[in-house]
Order: structure tokens, then C-alpha cells, then sequence
């Protein structure tokens, strides 16, 4: 497919917008009407944002190659325009906000229950935040450093883990991947006893350097936490994250807080290959091989350009960590946290495809059919006798057995390349005669159809676990 | 027709009909219908300032009718308290699809009848070729308050196989709660009669 990146790159950014509006619309009935000023002034501030988008659209339109020039000046528009959502998010703290999803929490639950009891925190709470970033906190230290500040000194409960999601990822399962790896840094038992088995940084090191490598080795950890839990969906999520700033060397700059994200992302795809983790792509797709191979090539193929052509602010450091080392301990550390029985194997990737299938015929995936065995009954489907045994097995096989979250997060990411991201590039790139707006408001309504399936999917399949254990 | 055990367990089989989460075929498949579950997502009727809804204004009975209910949404586990005497809509948890010569029937359960529990007080008919969620009318004709949880089984359907009918629910120029995964708000508003009537009884002003 002709300039499929820029097209992804394209319609990534067009989610963002559609997702803020939607928020936008959730506020005004939130308010009941009472504050449309200050909500039109945000419409219009996005409206403003699709007029720069529209000179892209309308060369990626035209579906000739585009020559190295031409990508580079349009990823890099691309990334200017990411930010100027980025800095209309921040804005939001003017408006009042509506609250986290229930949903989110069943999320969380469902991601904390991979941590053993004793080393599990008591409760991670979920705050919407207004810049567009994943992080993790322990929200009482915060405070109490802030208050800290205007010598005001209150007794703060401790480790109250709080996990960051941005106000537009609100009704997104797909991007919730992320907060996944947030929940790792809630196992702070797992990353204290590697720190002390481990001798990562060098003795040579100084005190700065130390404090920085200690913060990029936990986000390792994190990351290896979020892979073993929900396998390539985390590098999708991470990967489309990245690639809306490449263009300005944002996948290649490593930041005290975070080693560069094509490393990580790296380091995500060692570990799936490793392990054989793998939703293969199939039809029109196959020759991208499979969903994480998919996401990080299409990263590696625009961070190469970073590296070539983008200087960056300030010289890259190296990463002096022992990384190999590190990576296979906080692997091992991570297979004794989640018990053996819950572990990913590349035999669990066998429903993805059925499940991605029903999504894509609009119909929610808290479970899947067991095909097997209907095929099975179908074939020896009793003409006349049916006793009540042969009936109880025949139940048996039409029963349908609970999709795990992660299952269900793949099955999203596998429908959103094999369907939403086809429907987007006929609507925006294709012959029609409509406006943007009008494109953007058709597609947001798509896209809130699969938000839907997805939510009811991920809470249908915690109660029937719930009704399993009763 | 009404479809037996047999015949349900069939049309599973060959998916004909879907009914998604099928958690517990064995508890769930009676002789001659399936139980559906409690969603956990509630509409409770609002009170509001307005006396009636005032078909005077097009634009503004939709944002009447959206003001006139309050989602509830409740997790697992978590009670859904209906008032005696109170109504609410709620949903099924299953996503059930139809095929083009099954109908379907919503009735409820005699273990919550005999509590005082309505499902539906009007419009139990499911339409051949029909796909989505069931939207619950449910009623405490009680005294007590009813604890309600989600995935409870509290109605159950009873299929009714006819001559595969010409245009589906969902073939329907305009099916109004076609594919829907959460609980929709009534659009009579939107009925042909009642546009011909806003048209008639409220004309635009003339200019």
C-alpha cells in the first residue's frame, strides 16, 4: 500500500481530534448547555487544527509514493500538529471534567490480579489527567512535597498508587494497554528485590547518573510487566503512542525520566520473538507478518529518519545499564510474580482471529464460541433420539467460555488494523465529496460503536468470572 | 412454532441464533426458552423542571427526552436498589442476533415475578433478523426495595420460528435501536406520525 505510514500516522492524529470532540460533547451534556461558550471556543480551537491536517489529507489523496522529502516534511507536520492537541488536552482543565469510566477500574482489577496478594497494592485509584501522558504516582508523597513547599507539614497515608489516564483515552480499551505498564510500578517488592539481586549500574557512575538509570530501569521493568500480561497490544499501543512524535526525533530522545521509546519498543519485541508471542496478520495483511512486527517496523521505518536528518537538542546519552542482563532478570523476576498458570503461550494467540471476527460482525467479545467442538456436534447433530445426556453435551458445546483482557485488548488492536484502519483510508483518502467535518463526525460515530463493544466486552467477561467462582 | 430445548440447542449450534455470553447453557437453556442476564446499565427517570414534553420545538424535545433520564451504571457486585413503585430501563448483559425466521419473545422469570418484579410492561416483541441488546422496562410492583446485581438471571426468551420474513430489523431503512450496546432513550419524537403532527399543529413561523 502507497505511503501506508503517513497514512497511520494520519489517522492517528484524526483519532485524537475525533476523541476530543467526543469529550467536548460529553461535557456539553455534562453541563446541561450552561457552559458552550467556553466549550465552543475548544470546537473552534480543533476545527482550526483540521484546516492544517487537510493540505496533508489531500496529498496523501492523490496515492503516489511520496520521495524521502516529502515524508520527512510530513511526519514532521504531523508531530506539530500532535502537539498542538497535546497543548488543546492541557487545556481542558478550564471545563469541568467528567469522571473515570467503571469500566477502567474492572481494567485495573483485572491487570492488579496478576500480582500475587501479599505483594499487591491495596487499591490503585485512576484519575483522568489533562496533559496527554500515561505515568504513575504514588499520589500521597506528591502531595505531601507539595505542601512541603508552602512549610505546611500533614501527615500523608503512604504509598497510595495512582495511575494517570489522559481525559480522551477515557472510553479507549485499546490505549488502556498502556496503563498496564503503569500498574507495574505499583509491584514496588518486585523492582526493590532486582535492584538488590542485580548489579546494573556501573560502579563508575556518578550520583546523577545512577539516579537516572535507576528511573530508566524501572520503566524497563515495567514494560517487561506490561508484555507478559497482554502480550503485543502493549507494543501496538506504545508504538502508536511513539510514532505520533516522530518527525521530531521524539522516538529517538531519551529523557531523565525514560530511555528512548524505540529502545523500549525494542525490548518489547525481543520478548515477544523470545517467547513466540505473536497475533499473525492475515489476508490483505499478511505480508506485514504480524501485529507487533507490524507496529514496530512502521516506528523503526520513521525513527530512521529522525536519526538521519533530525538533530537532536541535546547529544544522546548512551545507556550504560547492563541491558541484556537486566532485561532477562526482570523477565525471570516477572515469571515468578505471575504464577506459571496465567503466563502467555503462543498457543493462547489461536482465538485472537475468531474473536477479532465477531467484533468486526459488531458483536461484543466477552466470550468466544467454542468452534471446535461445535463442529464437532454440528456434524453429529442427532436426527431423532436426543436424551437428556446427549442434550447436556450438546449444551455444553454451545456454552461460551469468558475471554481473559488480554484476548480481548489483541482482538481490538487485530480488528483495528484488518477493519478500522481500511475504513478510515477510504473515508479520508478516497473519492467523496463531503467536508472533514462531516468525515470526522461519521468516523467518531465508528469509532464510538467499538469503544462500546469493547467496554461491554471487558465488564461481560469480569461478571462471568465473578458467576464461574460463585 | 415455539422452538423446544432441541430446537434452540440446534439454531446455537448452526448460529442461527446468538446468544452472547452463553455463560451457563445448562442453567440457562430451559425446555423451551433461554434465560438472559441483568447488563449494568440503568436509566432512571430524572425529575425535571419541565410539565410536558413540548413538541412546539423540534430541537428541543430531544434534549428533553435526554434530560428526562439519568444513566446509572453499576460494577460488579453492586447493587442496583429499584424503589417500589419506581421504573427504570435496564439491559440484558447478552448481545443477542436473530435470524431472518426466528422471532423472539422477552417474558420474565416467575422467581422475580413473585417479588413484584416487572421486565417489561410493553414492548416484549423482538423482531426476526433483530441484533443487539435488550432494553429491560423494569417496574417493582412490590413494597420492598429490590437489590438488583448484574448477571443475575431475570428474563428469560422464547423463540417463535415463522416464514423468513422479506426485510429484517435490521435491513429497516431506519432501525432505531438496531446493534445497540447500551440502553437508548424512547424516540417516539421521531415517529412519522408524530413529525406530520409537529408539522401541522406547530409550523414554523412565517418569515
Amino acid at each position: 500500500m502507497v505511503n501506508l505510514i503517513e497514512k497511520i500516522l494520519c489517522v492517528e492524529v484524526l483519532e485524537k481530534i475525533s476523541r476530543m470532540q467526543r469529550f467536548l460533547h460529553l461535557e456539553l451534556e455534562i453541563a446541561r448547555q450552561q457552559s458552550t461558550e467556553v466549550l465552543s471556543i475548544f470546537t473552534t480551537a480543533l476545527d482550526g487544527i483540521l484546516d492544517n491536517l487537510n493540505p496533508i489529507l489531500i496529498r496523501l489523496s492523490e496515492d503516489t509514493q511520496l520521495d524521502k522529502w516529502e515524508t520527512l516534511a510530513i511526519v514532521r507536520r504531523l508531530s506539530d500538529i500532535v502537539n498542538s492537541v497535546d497543548e488543546l488536552h492541557l487545556r481542558l482543565q478550564f471545563i469541568h471534567g467528567a469522571w473515570v469510566r467503571p469500566e477502567t477500574y474492572v481494567f485495573i482489577k483485572n491487570v492488579l490480579d496478576f500480582i500475587p496478594h501479599d505483594r499487591r497494592p491495596g487499591k490503585v485509584s485512576i484519575i483522568l489527567s489533562n496533559s496527554y501522558s500515561f505515568e504513575e504516582r504514588d499520589l500521597s508523597s506528591h502531595f505531601e512535597y507539595a505542601l512541603r513547599a508552602t512549610n505546611v507539614r500533614v501527615p500523608i497515608q503512604r504509598e497510595t498508587p495512582t495511575v494517570f489516564l489522559p481525559k480522551i483515552e477515557r472510553d479507549n480499551p485499546l490505549n488502556w494497554a498502556n496503563l498496564v505498564h503503569e500498574c507495574g510500578h505499583a509491584d514496588y517488592t518486585g523492582i526493590n528485590e532486582l535492584f538488590q539481586q542485580q548489579r546494573i549500574i556501573p560502579d563508575q557512575a556518578d550520583d546523577v547518573t545512577k539516579a537516572v538509570l535507576i528511573l530508566w530501569a524501572k520503566e524497563i521493568y515495567c514494560d517487561v510487566f506490561a508484555t507478559r500480561i497482554l502480550g503485543p497490544a502493549y507494543l501496538a499501543s506504545f508504538a502508536t503512542f511513539a510514532l505520533a512524535r516522530v518527525g521530531a526525533g521524539g522516538a529517538e530522545r531519551s529523557y531523565d525520566t525514560h530511555p528512548a521509546s524505540i529502545v523500549r519498543i525494542a525490548i518489547v519485541r525481543d520478548i515477544l520473538e523470545k517467547n513466540d508471542l505473536k497475533v499473525a496478520l492475515n489476508g490483505d495483511w499478511r505480508d506485514y507478518g504480524d501485529l507487533a512486527s507490524f507496529f514496530y517496523n512502521a516506528l523503526e521505518e520513521r525513527a530512521k529518519l529522525d536519526r538521519k536528518y533530525v538533530r537532536p537538542v541535546v547529544p544522546l546519552p548512551r545507556l550504560p545499564l547492563q541491558l541484556q542482563d537486566f532485561v532477562d532478570a526482570s523477565c525471570e523476576q516477572i515469571d515468578e510474580l505471575i504464577s506459571l498458570n496465567r503466563q502467555l503461550t503462543p498457543g493462547d494467540f489461536s482465538r485472537i482471529d475468531h474473536l477479532a471476527r465477531r467484533l468486526s460482525s459488531g458483536i461484543p467479545i466477552a466470550a468466544y464460541q467454542n468452534l471446535e467442538l461445535i463442529g464437532k456436534e454440528t456434524k453429529n447433530f442427532p436426527e431423532v433420539d436426543l436424551d437428556t445426556q446427549k442434550l447436556n453435551e450438546l449444551k455444553e458445546a454451545v456454552q461460551e467460555p469468558r475471554a481473559l483482557l488480554w484476548e480481548i485488548v489483541n482482538a481490538g488492536w487485530l480488528h483495528k488494523i484488518k477493519s478500522i484502519y481500511p475504513a478510515a483510508f477510504a473515508l479520508f483518502f478516497g473519492p467523496g465529496d463531503t467536508t472533514l467535518q462531516e468525515k470526522i463526525a461519521g468516523w467518531g460515530e465508528e469509532l464510538e460503536a467499538i469503544d462500546r463493544l469493547l467496554l461491554k466486552s471487558i465488564e461481560s467477561s469480569e461478571i462471568q468470572q465473578l458467576m464461574e467462582e460463585m | 412454532m415455539v422452538l423446544s430445548d432441541r430446537e434452540i440447542v440446534e439454531s446455537l449450534l448452526k448460529r442461527e441464533i446468538i446468544v452472547t455470553p452463553l455463560m451457563n447453557a445448562k442453567k440457562q437453556i430451559g425446555s423451551s426458552s433461554i434465560d438472559v442476564r441483568l447488563g449494568t446499565e440503568f436509566k432512571l427517570i430524572r425529575l425535571i423542571k419541565q410539565t410536558h414534553f413540548d413538541l412546539s420545538r423540534r430541537e428541543k424535545i430531544g434534549r428533553q427526552v435526554l434530560e428526562y433520564t439519568e444513566i446509572v451504571h453499576v460494577r460488579p457486585l453492586e447493587a442496583f436498589i429499584l424503589h417500589p413503585g419506581e421504573f427504570a430501563l435496564g439491559s440484558t448483559l447478552e448481545y443477542i442476533v436473530l435470524p431472518n425466521n426466528i422471532a423472539g419473545r422477552l417474558e420474565g422469570r416467575s422467581t422475580w415475578g413473585r417479588a413484584g418484579l416487572q421486565v417489561h410492561s410493553t414492548a416484549g416483541l423482538i423482531d426476526p433478523g433483530y441484533e443487539g441488546i435488550l432494553t429491560f422496562e423494569l417496574h417493582n410492583m412490590g413494597k420492598l426495595p429490590l437489590p438488583l446485581y448484574a448477571g443475575v438471571r431475570i428474563a428469560q426468551i422464547i423463540f417463535h420460528r415463522c416464514t423468513p420474513v422479506t426485510q429484517s430489523y435490521v435491513a429497516k431503512s431506519e432501525p432505531k435501536y438496531a446493534k445497540s450496546t447500551e440502553i437508548k432513550d424512547t424516540t417516539f419524537y421521531e415517529e412519522y406520525e408524530y413529525q406530520q403532527i409537529q408539522k401541522l399543529a406547530f409550523p414554523p413561523p412565517v418569515q
